[in-house]
């Protein structure tokens, strides 16, 4: 974690994400997509701060885990991949721009929600990964995707804009 | 390429962390899914979800109390103050409407739940619904009462109309349904009319599925299905819905038979669990004896409460070739 402030900033994003995650994600699901606003503000912080916080997205990711059914650890495991090659991916092709941040986000949610689905698919829920994908892990990406956006322009505002890297100008 | 570093002096304990965290995960991924469900991990997740049960209940009065919040502050900002008084006392009288309809609805959904409980003659318990689901891959609903009730794993759960789910984790206070139409969900099913056995299952779509329904079978839509009881798994003779759809010809081993369900986790708000189901059993027992005027019977019973009474009667006449399937 970067300097007190953010930590705690961090931390009060963290619980209320979590009360978000268990007051009002079930009631405002659109169909069977049920938005994972845990999933969305990991991915959002890890950008805006331009780390990636592997004790936020291991804990919070237990706890996304403990608040579902599905296998306790996974999103942990998820979190943690998507937070370390978000940042990394991020800090070699941001060029100061929304969209890219925004592609990012994207591309993490979807990968996280189809990884999701196939472990899933793999452990417990009996259906086919094509059934899997098409009624689950792309309406919840989707879904994910503007959560995720919407926390990462509040996050700007909150960290500030993060630093290019100094390597960044090298490898261009 | 090497990926570029922001703070390279942490970078090494950083990744050690990473690291550590990651196996860390895979280690509890790994002994969750070998365990079985009665494993210290998902006793955990049970009673975590049990407490927080409460709290998730709060989104739902949140939402009603947030639009009678919304009205009552429009009303509010008004300019005049004689009107802004009128509007406000019309606000309150609005929100004591609501709660009186609110008691109104709840009240017909408790002589619903008891007529259905009269119905079948259930031994059981209502729950209110205290908590949803809060992942998109599990269709559970958290129910208020739990083993202190009596309620244990394994009990068939019903709503207003029939057949919902069963009981997959308990704790003293709460315990957690599964609902029919998740795909994790199965019951050992009966077509009412003859009395030919299949398994239900809940999909990823959130319809329905009548599966291992043999293809020479004629299923026509509006045929009652009912749990057989078979596996032990559901109370017998419980409604579990109506065909709506059937894809596919009679002989076809791809033919789809879609049921419908009972009812939606957003929607429901009490549910019984049912410990025990006389009559239930009893229909199942009459249709199966092949007996014309036992499934009459049967029919008499459901009559006066107007459910599956109908499909009880068209039996009668069908009983004969029922008693084969029906012998279980």
């Amino acid at each position: 974690m970067g300097n007190r402030n953010d930590l705690l900033e961090t931390i009060v994003g963290a619980v209320i994400v979590v009360v978000l995650q268990i007051v009002v994600a079930p009631y405002i699901a659109m169909g069977p997509a049920v938005p994972d606003f845990i999933v969305g503000y990991v991915v959002a912080v890890c950008l805006a701060r331009s780390t990636p916080a592997p004790i936020l997205a291991f804990v919070l990711g237990m706890i996304d885990g403990l608040l579902g059914q599905g296998p306790l650890g996974a999103m942990a495991f998820l979190l943690l991949l998507a937070a370390f090659f978000v940042t990394r991916v991020y800090l070699a092709f941001n060029n100061d721009t929304l969209f890219m941040p925004l592609v990012f986000i994207g591309v993490a949610v979807l990968l996280i929600e189809v990884c999701y689905g196939l472990l899933m698919v793999g452990t417990s829920v009996s259906a086919s990964v094509g059934d899997a994908l098409i009624y689950r892990a792309l309406p919840c990406a989707l879904y994910d995707f503007v959560v995720s956006a919407i926390t990462y322009v509040i996050a700007l505002r909150i960290y500030g804009r993060p630093e290019r890297s100094p390597h960044l100008t090298q490898l261009r | 390429m090497p990926f570029p570093s922001k703070q390279t002096s942490q970078a090494p304990l950083s990744r050690v962390l990473f690291i550590v965290l990651l196996i860390i995960s895979i280690i509890v991924t790994t002994l969750y899914v070998r365990e079985g469900s009665n494993g210290a991990l998902h006793a955990l997740q049970t009673n975590v979800q049990s407490l927080f049960a409460p709290i998730g209940s709060l989104g739902a009065r949140a939402g009603a109390v947030a639009d009678s919040a919304g009205e009552a502050i429009d009303n509010a900002t008004a300019d005049d103050a004689t009107v802004a008084e009128l509007r406000e006392q019309i606000a309150q009288l609005t929100e004591a409407l609501v709660e009186a309809e609110e008691y109104r609805l709840e009240n017909e959904r408790l002589r619903e739940t008891i007529g259905l409980i009269d119905m079948y003659d259930i031994e059981g318990v209502i729950g209110e619904v205290i908590g949803r689901s809060s992942d998109a891959w599990n269709q559970t609903v958290t129910l208020s009462v739990g083993s202190d009730a009596g309620v244990k794993t394994g009990l068939t759960v019903m709503g207003g109309a029939g057949v919902i789910g069963q009981v997959v984790s308990v704790t003293p206070q709460t315990s957690v349904v599964r609902l029919l139409t998740d795909p994790q969900s199965g019951a050992a099913a009966l077509i009412q009319s003859n009395r030919a056995e299949g398994i239900v299952r809940g999909s990823l779509d959130g319809l329905l599925y009548l599966e291992n329904v043999e293809a020479d079978v004629v299923v026509n839509v509006g045929d009652v299905v009912l749990t057989s009881g078979l596996g032990g798994s559901y109370v017998r003779g419980l409604l579990i819905g109506e065909v709506v759809r059937v894809d596919g010809q009679v002989g076809s081993a791809t033919r789809r038979i879609i049921v419908s369900p009972n009812g939606r986790a957003n929607l429901m708000e009490e549910a019984v669990v049912v410990f025990d189901a006389t009559t239930g059993n009893a229909i199942l027992r009459d249709n199966s004896n092949g007996d014309g005027g036992s499934a009459g019977n049967g029919s008499d019973q459901n009559d006066g409460n107007g459910q599956p009474s109908s499909g009880n009667g068209a039996d009668g006449g069908e009983g004969s070739n029922t008693g084969e399937g029906g012998g279980e």
